[in-house]
């Protein structure tokens, strides 16, 4: 049934302007630079954040490249000691908001922390006496990122490399190849578009990363643009910055859409074939399985342990009012930036559902384009579109009346949530379209032949049969929002804390032990959609082709 | 009788691409209309067209009297009054049956929305049933649920779009004449779309035959076969055979196998080539008579066997006999005594 709703479209358009308005300020502001603190930035130290911001793109695009392929590999294409664990345990890193591991390993590997301690005090060495690595530093930026971001490539590399058929292995057997040339000559090749696909969002989060290079003292874009605006007090050259960036997201959106257009192979071949495991020796599957245990390893199980320990060492006992403070006010701001993504995603996919306009549907697809973009660079375009918006608001109310001027838009919850919302909508619309795709239209047919309206189908029919689909929508972004640092770190209210900013706050301030207790609480809430996201892999994927 | 459904030189096509071409047909109220063609001939968008669906490009539709679909005038689908049997049933999957079937029936209270529900529970062999959910039902019974469905607010028109094609061959027949009576009960009218022979002449009272997104003949049943109106109709019915000849001064055909008067030689010149199609029953092979054909192919077939055979002047023509005859040996192929045939031109 499709049939134009036009005041339901005025809605969207009008959305879509708010939506944009903060992208629309950002360029209004590369097109009208402040000369002189442009002319400043690019003097002094904008070369150094647009170099080191490069240099960590390509060191852990690298990184998670290396990692998560040669996993992915293992684990499609061999049984190993453990296999059908590191299966999922692999993706478990995924849950780590690379911060917080960054502040584990700065607790253990620092001078002050128990390795160093111990090695000096079973060799009888004192500070200065030895070499030791310092982990805050690029090479451990680099480390943190990758150990964190591999599972994106790992799982689209996994599904790709199950879903070839082995059909190929026997013809590549059949026509002479060799064993070991499989990998290089035709499932690499194969798998490429997805591998791709994998480090692209890998490059995204890196250049969205604001708490990892921060703490490791790394001058990347995303710092520059806090330095800039906090430090130098220029919003306009924060916005300059964060426009650099934003153009750096968009190029690698771009490579990344025309090059897995270029390359889609149909690899499915018959998904409904069993894997069929190759011979390794048993030394080999000892190293396969070493291999994976150390990745899981660094990756969360000793971020996990460690995290432990150090709150032990906190002095949690002096703080619990505050810290029992500080979750409810996450909690509730989490759930209601939620709530709002949830009801802005549904609305969206409602209309996509009953609309045939080719214009409409590329205007909800661009409004999903948000995840890709860095928070801080929505939390600049927020910040100046919004007082745009109180000006006027002001400029209006003063012809009306002699009442001081109010921030309507930039004082409340407003900046934060409407960042929220551009950040994580992709989240939310992703399950609720998959659950819309799976209802049939004959079912709104069959509904609208007995009388009754598109609203009314809405109410009877689409909304029993997505209702899980509308929980786990409301979940994943949840849970995101727990995580999320940078945006709320600029846009929260005056004297508002979430997890994420307790711990990045306590960390600031050399209390590492104490960030360990609101981080094992985020970690603790991200492992749930990990989960969830690998139960539905697995469906899809392994075992059950037809779920 | 009055008219329930009548449709006036319908014409769709989506973009360039021509789907429903000039298309009339009317039904009367209470009886089931059919519409016999193979998949992909456009009788499911046909369908669409009269549910409300698809716009018609021209021509109009006409429901009960009242013109729903024409000349700048479209009554949506809410409005139309019409109940549609889906292919795939699409029955709500998180709606018991009785919910199902209660559906459609917002218009009524409570009370006589129970009691219509229970109605067609009787009615469709669904009591005891009422509680389970679409998952929990039989192939058969979810048909069964799906038509109480479209039945329940008394449509003016019930549509079914290939309703038996997921439901196993061996319980077709049955369900055709279960589901035929349940329609005449409830005093439906229905149109009705297949693509199996039985199915059409198990249930309409009037049948067409669409090809390519053209309704060739659209009479009574008996008429497809007696009185095929295009050679296209036929083809598909696989009845008869064509066989070509010259038109006489008699305004007979004159064929190898003998002289055929035509119903319309007034359609023909003299010596005009024709051709005209006889029904595989009169066909049989006659011993000791000079052969005028040979046998191609030879299928067993239930009892009988079918023949193929090449006449030497041409024409291929099937005919059933008894007995196998070796494939390659020459007969002789002779007809019956008919009469009312329809001559066609050759194409």
């Amino acid at each position: 049934m499709k049939k134009p709703n036009i005041s339901a479209n005025q809605l969207l358009w009008l959305l879509a302007l708010f939506f944009g308005l903060p992208f629309i300020a950002l360029l209004v502001q590369l097109f009208t630079p402040e000369a002189a603190i442009w002319q400043h930035l690019s003097d002094t130290v904008l070369p150094t954040y647009l170099k080191q911001s490069i240099l960590l793109l390509a060191a852990v695009t690298l990184g998670t490249l290396f990692i998560g392929v040669s996993t992915a590999w293992l684990i499609a294409t061999y049984q190993f000691p453990g296999h059908r664990y590191f299966q999922w345990l692999l993706i478990l890193p995924m849950a780590m908001p690379s911060y917080i591991v960054a502040y584990a390993y700065t607790w253990w590997l620092d001078v002050s922390g128990p390795v160093q301690s111990m090695l000096r005090e079973l060799n009888g060495w004192s500070f200065g006496d030895y070499y030791f690595p310092n982990i805050r530093s690029f090479g451990g930026a680099v480390l943190v990122l990758s150990l964190v971001l591999y599972p994106y490539v790992y799982l689209l590399a996994r599904a790709s490399f199950q879903q070839q058929s082995r059909r190929l292995f026997e013809a590549h057997q059949l026509s002479g190849g060799k064993h070991n040339t499989f990998f290089y000559r035709i499932a690499l090749p194969l798998a490429r578009p997805a591998i791709f696909g994998g480090v692209a969002l890998v490059m995204m989060e890196t250049l969205a990363d604001y708490g990892t290079v921060q703490y490791f003292g790394v001058n990347t874009l995303t710092t520059g643009i806090l330095k800039t605006w906090f430090g130098l007090s220029s919003l306009g050259g924060a916005a300059q910055i964060a426009s650099i960036l934003l153009v750096m997201v968009i190029l690698i959106m771009t490579t990344e859409k025309i090059f897995r257009g270029q390359s889609q192979f149909d690899v499915a071949g018959n998904t409904a074939n069993k894997p069929l495991y190759q011979p390794l020796s048993t030394s080999k599957k000892w190293l396969a399985s070493l291999w994976c245990l150390m990745i899981v390893t660094s990756g969360f199980i000793l971020p996990v342990l460690l995290l432990a320990l150090m709150s032990f060492k906190s002095t949690i006992n002096d703080w619990w009012d505050e810290f029992f403070l500080v979750t409810v006010d996450t909690l509730w701001v989490a759930a209601l930036a939620a709530a709002v993504t949830l009801c802005i995603a549904l609305f969206l996919m409602f209309i996509k559902r009953h609309n045939d306009k080719h214009s409409i549907d590329r205007l909800i697809k661009t409004l999903s384009l948000g995840y890709a973009i860095p928070g801080l660079v929505i939390a600049v375009g927020v910040t100046i579109a919004f007082g745009w918006l109180d000006q006027s608001y002001n400029w209006v109310k003063l012809k009306y009346s002699d009442a001081p001027a109010t921030l309507l838009f930039s004082g409340g919850f407003m900046a934060l949530i409407t960042a929220y919302v551009i950040r994580f909508l992709a989240v939310a619309m992703q399950p609720i379209d998959a659950a819309y795709q799976g209802i049939k239209t004959n079912l709104d047919e069959a509904s609208i032949l007995t009388g009754h309206k598109n609203s009314k189908t809405f109410y009877l029919i689409h909304l029993p049969l997505i209702k899980s689909s509308l929980w786990t929508a409301m979940l994943l972004v949840f849970v995101d929002l727990l995580k999320e640092l940078p945006a709320t770190l600029v846009l929260r209210p005056f004297n508002f804390n979430t997890l994420a900013v307790k711990a990045y706050e306590l960390a600031s301030d050399e209390r590492l032990a104490d960030a360990a207790i609101p981080a094992l609480s985020i970690v603790a809430a991200g492992l749930i959609p990990v989960l969830l996201l690998n139960q539905r892999i697995n469906k899809t994927h392994d075992n059950n082709p037809k779920t | 009788m009055t008219t329930t459904l009548k449709l006036n030189s319908l014409n769709f096509a989506f973009g360039q691409q021509s789907v429903l071409n000039n298309i009339s047909l009317s039904v009367k109220t209470g009886q089931i209309g059919c519409l016999l063609g193979p998949s992909g001939c456009g009788k499911s968008t046909l369908l669409r067209l009269i549910a409300g669906f698809e716009q018609p490009q021209s021509g109009e539709i006409h429901i009960v009297n009242q013109m729903v679909a024409g000349t700048n005038l479209t009554i949506p689908p809410q409005n139309r009054e019409v109940g549609m049997l889906f292919q795939d049933l699409a029955l709500f999957p998180h709606l018991t049956v009785s919910q199902n079937i209660a559906f459609g029936l917002h218009q009524l209270n409570k009370t006589e929305q129970k009691h219509r529900v229970n109605e067609l529970l009787s009615l469709c062999r669904l009591e005891g049933f009422q509680a389970r959910y679409p998952h929990q039902l039989s192939g058969g019974q979810s048909q069964r649920v799906a038509l109480a469905r479209a039945m329940a607010p008394k449509p003016k028109l019930i549509l079914l779009d290939e309703p038996f094609s997921s439901v196993e061959t061996g319980l077709q027949n049955d369900l055709v004449h279960e589901v035929k009576s349940m329609l005449q009960a409830d005093q439906s009218t229905a149109l009705w779309v297949t693509h199996s022979l039985e199915e059409a002449f198990g249930i309409a009272d009037q049948m067409g035959v669409m090809l390519d997104g053209k309704l060739l003949q659209w009479s009574l049943p008996n008429e497809l076969y007696d009185k095929p109106a295009h050679p296209d109709v036929i083809h598909f019915l696989k009845n008869a055979n064509l066989v070509s000849g010259t038109i006489n001064s008699l305004g007979e055909i004159e064929t190898h196998l003998g002289n055929f008067k035509l119903n319309n030689d007034a359609n023909f010149k003299v010596n005009e080539q024709a051709q005209v199609g006889l029904n595989k029953r009169i066909f049989h092979i006659s011993k000791n008579k000079k052969p005028n054909a040979s046998v191609t192919k030879v299928v067993y077939q239930g009892g009988q066997y079918i023949l193929s055979l090449k006449l030497f002047e041409g024409d291929i023509i099937e005919c059933y006999v008894p007995n196998s005859i070796h494939i390659g040996s020459n007969v002789c192929v002779d007809v019956d005594e008919v009469t009312e045939l329809t001559g066609f031109p050759i194409s």
